[in-house]
């Protein structure tokens, strides 16, 4: 068989017997610097040698994807840059990604920000800079320029300068990851300057402690990041007011307070907060109270098992859960000795109708665990449809008093999923005992995975 | 008569008439703009396009019609879509440019981009010696020239 370069080769070979003509150079330069638009800039530089015809086709290329550790030096990338944005051939440029892996960086942010603002005076659409020189990055600030035409930005580990207002009425998806804002008002500032803003990711730094406030009429989307960090000054703090917000993804283990205004009630929520690193103390109990009275109207809620922990074990003997009214969905991954909570809170949820749990895999306390359940929780009598246990199940008897409550308990169950070990004499065991249960539900199926 | 089985005539340069469905027609989207501007004609000319480049331009906007308009399973309908497009465009150089152009003038986005990919990919990798010679590019730089512009750009041409 021939390989696929010797074919492509032979083919081109006969075309040109037959065809001495030079096809592509006869085509339109938009068409040229279409083609040169899918292939990787150095590439695309490249063929500005083929012929004076191709000389400088690629700088009409609407797309520039530059990354500093292509060149050899710094001078070569600069000089690179300005060469690209000073040509006078000023066609619109669809996209502009920025690598910066450079150590001095001093004189490269000006030009930079030169670049940002050409790049928007050719009307960019996406514009992606990253900045890899950790170690000194809020040496010179960024700056950012008023944009009629930017629907997508990512800035990655950015000084923002706060002196200018920015204005970017088409930005549609913003990612945000480990910039340094200034002040705590140059965030809230850069969001609100986004009037149609649907989606945001939001990483911040881990050295940064202010408190972080994000207003949006238009947001639906947010991806939360806040990593823990030991050493800190302040109380770090989170407050959201989206009301259109309806799928919400919190990672932060730094925050201490977590306030969401004005959730939608059709809201999707996955959440992993700790509340800040100290005891559960009094400010702890009221910070955890106002963040769960945020979230009373969502629909659906995945919780961490920190998470869980906290509300269900160190809140819940002190205060009353609120009523997750609205809530029809519900994930919890769980500590096995958190697990005698569950019914304390599936009781504030007295709506739902599908439960997935999933806990970590301990046989050893699992063998110890004394698993007793109280009392039965409204929802099951009236609402849980559902019942999904994401872990493999080993037959113990503290996991099959956990199985025998949801099936022996749920009136209206109409399937229950689990999944075996993979164990031929323990799975008999497992599906001896399931089979002994005496089902609440009728139409109750048992799906074993 | 419902709007999905209306026909459309393509007259291709030579005159050849390529009977087609409204949506397909709907695919090159300079005759969605003729229809929507009122055209209500049912035979459309597509003077600078000869019929053997039209018939392949209709085959490649049916399917995608055929495609669009399967419910569900769209993974592997997506699938099923690029395996048609990668044996469509493997063709001739001459028949590529052919199709670009065409895709171009008729403005059917997709067929343009996987064409222009197609040569991209035939360039990439290769020397600019390589590309001159499979395209026939005659090289009119003077070698002092050739060298300025090399120099210009250094970077782009370490290996």
């Amino acid at each position: 068989m021939v390989g696929q370069k010797e074919a492509k080769h032979a083919c081109f070979k006969g075309l040109r017997l037959r065809f001495k003509e030079d096809i592509i150079s006869q085509l339109p330069d938009p068409l040229i610097c279409h083609i040169l638009y899918h292939l990787p800039l150095q590439e695309a530089v490249k063929t500005s040698v083929l012929s004076t015809r191709w000389r400088s086709l690629w700088l009409w290329v609407p797309r520039l994807e530059l990354n500093s550790q292509d060149f050899t030096d710094l001078n070569a990338f600069v000089s690179f840059g300005n060469m690209f944005f000073n040509s006078d051939r000023a066609s619109c440029i669809h996209k502009l990604k920025l690598t910066i892996t450079i150590g001095e960086i001093d004189n490269v942010a000006s030009y930079v920000s030169s670049w940002i603002d050409a790049a928007i005076k050719r009307k960019v659409q996406h514009l992606d800079l990253h900045w890899c020189g950790v170690s000194n990055f809020f040496t010179k600030p960024l700056k950012l320029y008023n944009s009629e035409t930017l629907v997508d930005l990512k800035l990655s580990q950015v000084l923002l300068d706060d002196a200018t207002l920015v204005y970017l009425p088409c930005l549609k998806t913003m990612h945000l990851e480990d910039n340094w804002y200034p002040n705590e008002a140059t965030f809230e500032k850069l969001v609100s300057s986004c009037p149609v803003l649907e989606e945001l990711n939001l990483t911040i730094h881990q050295e940064d402690t202010k408190t972080f406030r994000l207003q949006s009429r238009s947001l639906k989307k947010l991806n939360l990041v806040r990593a823990h960090f030991h050493f800190r000054s302040s109380d770090p703090g989170v407050v959201i007011d989206a009301p259109l917000l309806c799928c919400l993804s919190i990672y932060d283990y730094a925050s201490e307070s977590f306030i969401l205004n004005n959730l939608e009630s059709n809201a999707k929520i996955d959440i992993s907060l700790l509340f800040g690193s100290g005891f559960f103390d009094e400010r702890k109990r009221s910070n955890v109270h106002s963040f769960l009275l945020g979230i009373t109207r969502v629909m659906d809620m995945t919780l961490c098992a920190n998470t869980f922990e906290i509300i269900c074990r160190q809140y819940s003997e002190l205060d009353l859960l609120p009523r997750f009214g609205y809530m029809s969905h519900l994930h919890v991954t769980s500590r096995i000795s958190d697990l005698k909570w569950l019914p304390t809170f599936l009781d504030s949820c007295p709506n739902v109708k599908s439960f997935v749990l999933s806990w970590f895999c301990d046989y050893e306390k699992m063998i110890s665990e004394e698993m007793s359940f109280p009392f039965v929780p409204q929802c099951m009598l009236s609402s849980l449809e559902y019942v999904d246990f994401k872990v493999r199940i080993l037959g113990l008897t503290a996991e099959m008093k956990l199985i025998r409550y949801f099936i022996e308990n749920s009136a209206i169950l109409k399937r229950l999923t689990l999944r075996l070990v993979g164990n031929s004499a323990r799975d008999n065991y497992t599906l001896k005992e399931l089979l002994r249960i005496p089902r609440g539900s009728t139409n109750c199926e048992v799906v074993i995975l | 008569m419902s709007e999905s089985n209306k026909k459309i005539s393509l007259i291709s340069s030579e005159g050849e008439a390529f009977e087609v469905s409204e949506a397909v027609a709907r695919e090159f989207e300079i005759v969605a703009h003729m229809l929507e501007d009122g055209c209500s004609g049912s035979s459309i000319p597509i003077t600078t396009v000869d019929s053997n480049i039209l018939g392949k331009v209709i085959e490649y906007c049916t399917k995608h019609v055929e495609v669009g308009n399967v419910e569900g399973n769209s993974e592997k309908a997506e699938k099923d879509l690029e395996e048609f497009d990668k044996r469509f465009i493997a063709v001739e150089m001459n028949t590529l440019f052919s199709l670009i152009l065409a895709a171009n003038y008729l403005n059917v986005k997709g067929l343009l981009n996987i064409g222009c990919q197609k040569v991209a990919d035939t360039i990439k990798d290769m020397k600019p010696e390589e590309v001159r010679s499979i395209f026939n590019i005659e090289n009119d730089y003077t070698p002092a020239e050739e060298e300025v512009v090399r120099k210009e750009n250094e970077w782009a041409f370490q290996p």
